[in-house]
């Protein structure tokens, strides 16, 4: 089977049972891998309303077909599961090089389920597979626990990806990090935290068989050739983002009360690269290169070193909590880091914390003793300790994510905890860029810049086409959406969608298809898997209570009543009129009903789902 | 005739060309978006005309952006318009990735 190692490994935490199983060619001619496949799985082992917490909650870390070969941008994985924050099905992104491994040991998908009776890890060599303990690491950050599994396997050369304090902790939207990258979104982490498995290592020495090994390679070097005319990335990484958007007025700033930072140069790859870099890093075979390593070398965060940081977090522990000192924010990012925790929640959360010590919501009595304002960086990096270790009242409070500790403080809170569907979120405007109310509602993540993803052909145009004019979005989300469904799938990086997007499923992804696994599929047969992958998402969230009421009181209410106050973007919002109009004619294109937002019957037959009931 | 005076603001690319940040030029009223590329045209190369006036390659992938006081230009129409006193100017490209 060209593309793909050939088995599912499957490990069951309760009884120490391990079972590996042929990747069944339905799976992959219907749903490709990744994410697609994911789904599948899910869709069949959790019963409706499976709890997050539970030994039922499987946590799948998928590969695709993309991945172990050569195509530019396939250096990524994905961990699947149900978050503990949105309750809905999620799908958490990392990179580095432990996605290629485990199809060197000969796995495309690694399905966990039950609850270990004691901290474990999970040790793969290739066809030995192992639980071990993991009591001497529990407790530990995540650089020391992945230096401490290479040295008890004693090889270096295994990819180890595990879980930090804030995971064990159980902090919702704890962060799984491998080597120095996270898969960070939607508290994954803290299933595994909850499952009381520290973390999985991958040593392989397989390899993928491809169909045409000098297509692929030219491929390759045609993809590499644009990498390296590429404007920003290979030299600034995501970093130089920051300044962009905050020329344009869209940057989330003080927990979204505006969206222009005047110290956003500060913290602008633009200016911190030439002084901070220490080195650039790439994912497995990446010709982009796009990680960028800074540290800070003196004063008193010397020695903060982190990847990037990049964009989401420069805008999550920079701007929106007002925080315009880089060495204090690359120190916050590596905080999160070694705790393990989601840069973006994290921020979320600390911006609206500020914002409610600010108005007097929050008193210093409940903060701790904490002087919470705006542009705090030294408090920033205190409260991140005490959200991974849960310490005292704020600590306790925010480690449950904005919604929820929102509705307990109450006292209208709630109008300004920014996330949808209970996702905190990210850096992209919702009222900047209107095709973002749409993508982020309509998202099975909710606050992921990952669903819609309509930012990339969203920025460059004029201000009435971004932010004013709404009829187009409907249009834009479909083919965006189905776009990722192709792409987490494949698994390929969003960083290459200039070259493989940006915009809908493409013969670029039917080529990678090809090259990787030989499938001759055309690209009405693209699409149609696309959304039969995204259909059955669908499926699951209205099976576990998920569907029109949850899309349309997505929007965090500052987002849908309060207009951007200043800058380039002045008076942008999403008014409530305009969205009720989007959401119906994306439902239409969708097949989805608009009373309910359940999938229509006829599109189920039409994509082969008719067995599929909710 | 009236004269006025705007910001030039160079990003990446076109700060390493220019060797500067920021530039104040003084110009004739009546000067469009595509008169001042004509200009940086003289004194830096044919950069500026190739990434907005006639460009070529890849439009997404890092796409080069205009802004006209923080709001992006549509090319090649937004060359037409016309600059007021105190207007900046930004040369940069739009994000990829984030």
């Amino acid at each position: 089977m060209f593309g793909y190692a050939g088995q599912i490994l499957k490990v069951d935490l309760e009884t120490g049972k391990v079972v590996k199983e042929p990747l069944k060619d339905e799976l992959v001619k219907g749903y490709i891998g990744g994410l697609g496949a994911s789904a599948k799985i899910l869709f069949e082992s959790l019963p409706p309303m499976t709890e997050p917490y539970s030994p039922e909650n499987v946590v799948i870390f998928a590969t695709g077909p993309a991945q172990g070969t050569l195509i530019p941008g396939s250096g990524r994985g994905l961990f699947v599961s149900k978050s503990p924050l949105t309750n809905r099905i999620f799908n958490s992104n990392v990179g580095g090089y432990i996605a290629a491994e485990l199809k060197f040991a000969g796995y495309d998908l690694l399905a966990i389920t039950g609850r270990s009776s004691k901290p474990a890890y999970i040790a793969i060599d290739g066809d030995n597979v192992e639980i071990k303990p993991a009591t001497s690491m529990w407790g530990k950050t995540t650089y020391e626990t992945q230096a401490m599994i290479k040295e008890e396997l004693g090889d270096k050369s295994f990819q180890v990806a595990c879980i930090g304090p804030a995971g064990e902790n159980l902090v919702k939207y704890s962060a799984i990090i491998h080597n120095l990258h996270a898969a960070g979104r939607g508290g994954i982490a803290s299933i595994l935290g909850w499952k009381r498995l520290k973390a999985i290592a991958v040593r392989g020495d397989k390899s993928i068989e491809v169909p045409d090994k000098d297509a692929l390679i030219a491929f390759y070097k045609e993809i590499r050739e644009k990498c390296s005319k590429h404007p920003t990335l290979p030299g600034y990484g995501t970093t130089v983002a920051l300044g962009t958007i905050n020329k344009l007025g869209c940057l989330g700033t003080r927990n979204w009360q505006t969206e222009v930072f005047e110290k956003a140069a500060n913290i602008d790859g633009y200016t911190t690269i030439p002084k901070y870099k220490r080195l650039d890093i790439a994912c497995t075979g990446c010709p982009m290169g796009c990680g960028k390593v800074q540290e800070v070398a003196e004063g008193k965060y010397a020695g903060a070193l982190a990847k990037g940081p990049e964009y989401e977090t420069l805008y999550a522990l920079g701007s929106l909590v007002g925080v315009g000192d880089f060495d204090a924010l690359v120190s916050a990012a590596r905080l999160c880091d070694e705790y393990g925790l989601d840069t973006i929640s994290t921020g979320v959360v600390i911006a609206w914390a500020m914002e409610c010590y600010e108005k007097g919501i929050l008193t210093k009595d409940e903060t701790d003793g904490l002087e919470l304002n705006f542009g705090n960086g030294d408090a920033v990096n205190e409260v991140i300790k005490r959200i991974a270790y849960k310490n005292g009242y704020l600590g306790n409070l925010l480690a449950r994510g904005v919604k929820e500790a929102s509705e307990i403080v109450g006292c209208g809170s709630q109008y300004f905890a920014m996330h949808f569907k209970g996702l905190e979120l990210a850096g992209h405007s919702p009222r900047g860029v209107k095709g973002w109310t749409l993508g982020y509602s309509v998202g099975w993540r909710g606050g992921s810049h990952h669903d819609g993803r309509v930012h990339d052909i969203e920025y460059p145009k004029t201000f009435e086409e971004r932010a004013l004019k709404y009829e187009d979005k409907p249009e834009i989300v479909y083919k965006t959406v189905h776009r990722v469904m192709i792409e987490e799938s494949l698994i390929t990086c969003r960083f290459f969608g200039g070259y493989y997007g940006p915009l809908e499923p493409n013969e670029n992804h039917l080529r990678i298809l090809k090259l990787t696994t030989g499938f001759d599929m055309t690209l009405e047969e693209l699409w149609r898997t696309a959304r039969r992958i995204r259909t059955l998402i669908r499926c699951i969230e209205v099976r576990d209570g998920f569907g029109r009421k949850g899309d349309v009181n997505a929007p965090p209410l500052r987002v849908l009543n309060e207009p951007i106050p200043e800058g380039p973007s002045k008076g942008a919002h999403a008014k409530p009129s305009e969205f009720k109009v989007m959401i119906n004619r994306l439902y239409d294109l969708m097949g989805w009903d608009r009373e309910t937002g359940k999938p229509k019957s006829e599109v189920l037959k039409e994509l082969g789902l008719s067995d599929v009931t909710i | 005739m009236a004269m006025v005076t705007v910001t030039l603001e160079y990003t990446l690319k076109f700060r390493s060309i220019t060797g500067k940040d920021l530039e104040k030029v003084t110009l004739e009223d009546k000067t469009t978006i595509g008169g001042i590329l004509e200009l940086l045209k003289l004194k830096y190369g044919d950069i500026f005309e190739k990434e907005f006036a006639n460009p070529s390659g890849d439009k997404i992938a890092g796409a080069p952006l205009l802004l006209l006081n923080g709001r992006a230009l549509k090319l090649p129409e937004g060359l037409n318009t016309y600059i007021n006193d105190g207007d900046i100017i930004t040369f940069t490209y739009a994000i990829a990735g984030g």
